[in-house]
């Protein structure tokens, strides 16, 4: 009791600042409302490429050269991850190790998912992406400490990759020990989750960033 | 007088354990809070995830622009089909860069690497030059888009890279002491203004 109550009116008793407790109050702070700003900035884009999409519908009603260009620009946005997708493909789930004791070896990591994204892309895959979130041209798959960075948006495991393509090919060279040693070597020895399924029909959502084209002409 | 003493003395007890479980609890929120505030780890993934969402809505924002221009182009297409038009035209060619489908120009920074990468090391090297903010790369003459893939095949001994984008950024990214080129392999960055990418295929 004596201890417990020391240490209660210790704890009030500590008055002055902690040097590290400011900025991690003031980070969270700051990314409470980035996220707020970021959802309102993501929502107002999106009712405004509605509002677009909408007239570029109003603009196929007219000339036939204008009908051309509309539906050129859909298939470009079909082609770089502006509209969702479905069709065959496979599913595969990557997850920590269900160990009570985490190490390096049986957790996945942000690598894996490059490497596998990789070999997906070179068995002609369509698209791509994990956990909702689309792969494109500018995404980079990054290790935040803990979580995984993917299009600016933090994900955690398990890891719901989706790709579209030749699904038996796909399933073929991810299952192949040879092109993934690493994951292949991990889930033997540590118990890390590796698990692909071959899947009649594969939804892929729509890019749902931004893509800033500054410099390129 | 005997039972109201027995009584007095449970009720005694069930105060104070009831005390040491608020006192108990009370100490174990506070541990957590501190030891979660004093943890490195917790405050350097926090500070990356600020810096990557004020990157994102200075994105947003420049988008949000430009969308507000594109649709107030379309909203006037009964009196100015022209403006819509050229709206279209100007998605397409920002498409095509995206694509990979038309030739680019643009400034930047060139990449030399004068020895073999592992194949794990070019799908490193390609990930944090997107994360750098490219807007077009081509390896060796080959234009790389979202759907490139590498395999053993592409692994050779001399890489020149070109990537069009903020140069100084761009730079300054794969440079810093610690970046990706430290990280994985040497390499030469020089900024570059008329840089030319190929179409993907040719």
């Amino acid at each position: 009791m004596g201890v417990l109550v020391t240490a209660q009116v210790r704890s009030i008793k500590t008055t002055r600042a902690l040097n590290p407790l400011s900025p991690y109050a003031a980070l969270r702070d700051t990314r409470i409302s980035l996220g707020t700003e970021n959802k309102l900035l993501s929502g107002a884009n999106k009712s405004l490429s509605d509002e677009i999409s909408a007239s570029e519908k109003e603009l196929k009603q007219t000339e036939y050269s204008n009908r051309q260009k509309v539906e050129k620009s859909d298939e470009l946005k079909k082609q770089i991850g502006l509209m969702p997708l479905a069709g065959e493909g496979i599913m595969v789930t990557l997850a920590d190790a269900d160990n009570n004791i985490a190490d390096s070896n049986s957790i996945a990591h942000a690598a894996d998912m490059r490497d596998l994204i990789n070999l997906l892309w070179s068995s002609d895959a369509t698209a791509i992406s994990i956990n909702d979130q689309r792969i494109v041209a500018t995404t980079s798959i990054d290790c935040i400490v803990n979580t995984v960075m993917i299009n600016n948006v933090r994900t955690v495991p398990p890891f719901d990759i989706r790709a579209i393509g030749d699904r038996r090919r796909m399933a073929e060279a991810v299952n192949n020990e040879k092109n993934l040693p690493d994951i292949h070597t991990r889930v033997k020895n540590e118990g890390l989750v590796f698990q692909v399924t071959e899947q009649k029909k594969v939804e892929v959502p729509a890019y749902s960033g931004t893509f800033i084209v500054e410099y390129a002409k | 007088m005997t039972k109201v003493r027995a009584l007095s003395l449970t009720l005694a007890m069930i105060l104070f354990a009831v005390l040491i479980g608020i006192l108990v609890g009370h100490q174990i929120v506070i541990k957590k809070g501190i030891d979660q505030a004093l943890d490195p780890n917790t405050t350097e993934s926090m500070a990356i995830e600020v810096a990557q969402l004020i990157k994102d809505n200075q994105d947003l924002r420049k988008k949000r622009d430009i969308l507000i221009d594109e649709r107030d182009k379309f909203l006037n297409q009964s009196t100015n089909r022209r403006a819509a038009v050229e709206a279209v035209n100007s998605n397409i060619d920002e498409y095509g860069i995206i694509a990979g489908t038309s030739q680019v120009t643009g400034k930047g920074v060139a990449v030399t690497i004068s020895h073999e990468m592992a194949l794990t090391q070019i799908i490193d090297l390609v990930n944090a030059i997107r994360n750098s903010g490219a807007e077009a790369l081509s390896i060796n003459g080959r234009r790389i888009v979202a759907s490139s893939g590498f395999t053993a095949n592409d692994l050779q001994k001399n890489y020149r890279l070109e990537i069009i984008g903020n140069p100084r950024v761009l730079a300054d990214a794969l440079e810093r002491k610690g970046g990706i080129l430290d990280q994985i392999t040497n390499g030469q960055v020089e900024e570059k203004d008329g840089l030319v990418l190929p179409p993907l295929g040719a």
